[in-house]
């Protein structure tokens, strides 16, 4: 008898979370993990298309799903171009802002806080967000950066919201601030009307959601969207304990938006990409100091609740010069003719993955195999 | 006096090097030696970050207090004949992609090495690559990227090269994390790099006039 949907839903559950609870599952189910514009290439739409026509680039996800044969319907990561477009965004360029229409959509990397204004930051972090953070992210909200805003609780009674808050509100640009939310979030709730309905007729077909909820390490949250990695790197030398004091503070946000999102979508899976501390970026001092006790407590902090971390470790596989047919270390390179065995962590290089040809490749698996079942740093060069 | 430089460079004490550097001056020191101590030290870093045993953040701080010991040290280094080129470079990252993180490194490392860098910086159209070849008359031309869509920019930034009648004048290095030998030939360049050093030995193997 053919299973229902909620038959298959219910059994692609299970098989994944025996997968996380490393029991052998009765087989391995094929997932694409993330989607971008992968199912809208396929279905022959652009870029452009894919962000802005969001019933149409879901449908493409639910087709490509079935066709594929994958148990999950992949999360999408793409974001609506509409509300980037009514925030007049610089904080990224799209297809249909300022990019072709074939192009993806790119992050702009800039220093968006001031080493000299994390005390700033630290001592309020919401105002410092509203008015700096926002104007340098977003064109149309440079009125919060316009028009002085005293601190809320300065008007925490009638009197003062209607003399000092009324006041404020008239302003233009604070006005066009406000309005450029208000359309932002209403292209936003389209987006997420489209998103509802996918996930509520994949669900009826049996096909769960990879993740809910895309979360980052608090360096990379520093790094990524306030200082840069140039400013952040700097930081580690010149300003080391206001960045520490920073990601304590990051943290903060991305376990409970993690539980919010956890919240809203019922999924308990939370996707942790990788960003700076990825095989290659820093050394073992500065990941041990700056990233693994943040990234650590994201992957583990929830192993009483219900949250499942689906961490993804990057980075180069750093004995893979010890893998027959690689090229042999260069002279003066003591660390890399020294690898040790079970210390490999992370991804393969691209180049492994793509370009490897299975023979080439398999001494490779065989190494990564052997770490299985210990317990594992999550990517460390060998020193 | 000269290890010490060259120590507070590798190990990232900024201030001592800065500090140091002001008392060789302050001792007679001839700036062109001062220069070239702090040069070794980018070197050592460089040798490191090839072997795994320094990284990113280190290149990139190690390029911060150069960057700080040149200001101090140009006033001293003018008609020294210090500033003699290695050889012209034009970089940026080709059209469509806008990452830069991987480029500027380079840049900063060119630089510190001798090169004059003209850096025509991110989502550069074919064009301007021309235009810049013929202004400056570089003996190398970088073209980075990090999408896999630069491939194809990349190529035809080559093919506009070659339509200009410029292909002959120049050597072009493809790089970037995705760059590899088949993007080398895909894209009709002349070497690829997927790393700071590898850029640098290419434009220096080039510039000496070694074979491709």
């Amino acid at each position: 008898m053919t299973a229902t949907g909620e038959e298959l839903y219910q059994q692609r559950e299970q098989r994944f979370n025996d997968i996380v609870a490393l029991k052998k599952p009765d087989h391995v189910p094929v997932i694409a993990h993330t989607i971008h514009y992968f199912a809208d290439k396929v279905k022959g739409f652009s870029q452009r298309e894919a962000g802005y026509n969001h019933k149409q680039h879901y449908d493409a996800i639910k087709d490509v799903t079935v066709e594929f044969g994958w148990e999950f319907v992949p999360t999408n990561a793409l974001f609506a171009a509409d509300g980037y477009q009514a925030l007049g965004t610089t904080q990224l360029r799209w297809p249909g802002g300022d990019l072709p229409d074939d192009v993806g959509f790119q992050f702009v990397e800039d220093e968006y806080m001031l080493a000299e204004e994390y005390d700033e930051f630290l001592a309020d972090p919401n105002g410092f967000t509203l008015t700096k953070i926002f104007p340098r992210i977003a064109s149309n909200l440079a009125g919060f950066g316009q028009v002085p805003i005293p601190p809320l609780f300065w008007m925490a009674n009638t009197y003062y919201l209607l003399n000092v808050g009324g006041a404020i509100l008239g302003a233009p640009p604070l006005r066009k601030a406000i309005e450029s939310l208000l359309a932002m979030s209403d292209a936003v709730g389209a987006y997420f009307a489209a998103d509802a309905a996918n996930a509520q007729e994949m669900a009826a077909l049996g096909y769960p959601r990879t993740w809910g909820a895309p979360i980052v390490c608090a360096f990379d949250m520093v790094s990524d969207m306030f200082r840069s990695l140039r400013g952040s790197t700097l930081d580690m030398y010149r300003h080391p304990d206001k960045l520490l004091a920073t990601i304590d503070l990051m943290q903060q946000a991305q376990t409970g938006l993690a539980r919010m999102t956890m919240q809203i979508t019922g999924n308990p899976r939370v996707f942790i990409p990788m960003h700076r501390g990825a095989g290659g970026f820093m050394s073992d001092e500065q990941f041990e100091k700056f990233y693994w006790p943040t990234f650590k407590g994201l992957v583990l902090g929830d192993h009483r609740g219900r949250r499942r971390a689906l961490p993804a470790l990057r980075g180069r596989l750093h004995a893979a010069s010890r893998v027959p047919g690689r090229a042999a270390p260069r002279q003066g390179c003591r660390a890399l003719r020294q690898g040790r065995p079970g210390q490999v962590q992370g991804s393969p290089r691209r180049q492994d993955v793509f370009l490897g040809q299975p023979r080439a490749l398999a001494p490779l698996h065989g190494h990564a195999a052997a770490g299985q079942g210990r317990r594992q740093r999550t990517r460390r060069p060998v020193r | 006096m000269s290890n010490e430089l060259t120590d507070a460079i590798v190990n990232m004490h900024e201030e001592e090097a800065l500090g140091l550097v002001k008392r060789m001056l302050d001792a007679g020191t001839a700036p062109t030696q001062v220069l070239e101590q702090a040069k070794e030290g980018m070197t050592e870093l460089g040798r490191r970050f090839e072997c795994e045993e320094a990284f990113i953040p280190e290149l990139i701080m190690g390029g911060e207090i150069m960057r700080g010991i040149s200001e101090e040290l140009k006033p001293h280094l003018k008609g020294s004949g210090a500033g003699e080129k290695r050889g012209t470079v034009v970089i940026g990252t080709v059209k469509g992609d806008i990452h830069d993180i991987g480029k500027d490194i380079v840049v900063m490392m060119l630089d510190i090495n001798g090169y004059e860098v003209h850096d025509l910086g991110i989502d550069v159209p074919q064009e301007t690559f021309v235009e810049a070849i013929k202004e400056h008359k570089p003996e190398v031309v970088g073209l980075s990227g990090l999408l896999t869509l630069a491939f194809d920019s990349m190529k035809g930034t080559v093919d506009a090269i070659s339509a200009a009648g410029l292909r002959d004048q120049v050597k072009i290095m493809v790089g970037g994390a995705p760059a590899d030998q088949q993007v080398q030939d895909y894209t009709g360049s002349d070497g690829w790099g997927s790393d700071v050093t590898a850029a640098l030995k290419l434009a220096d193997a080039w510039t000496a006039g070694e074979a491709r």
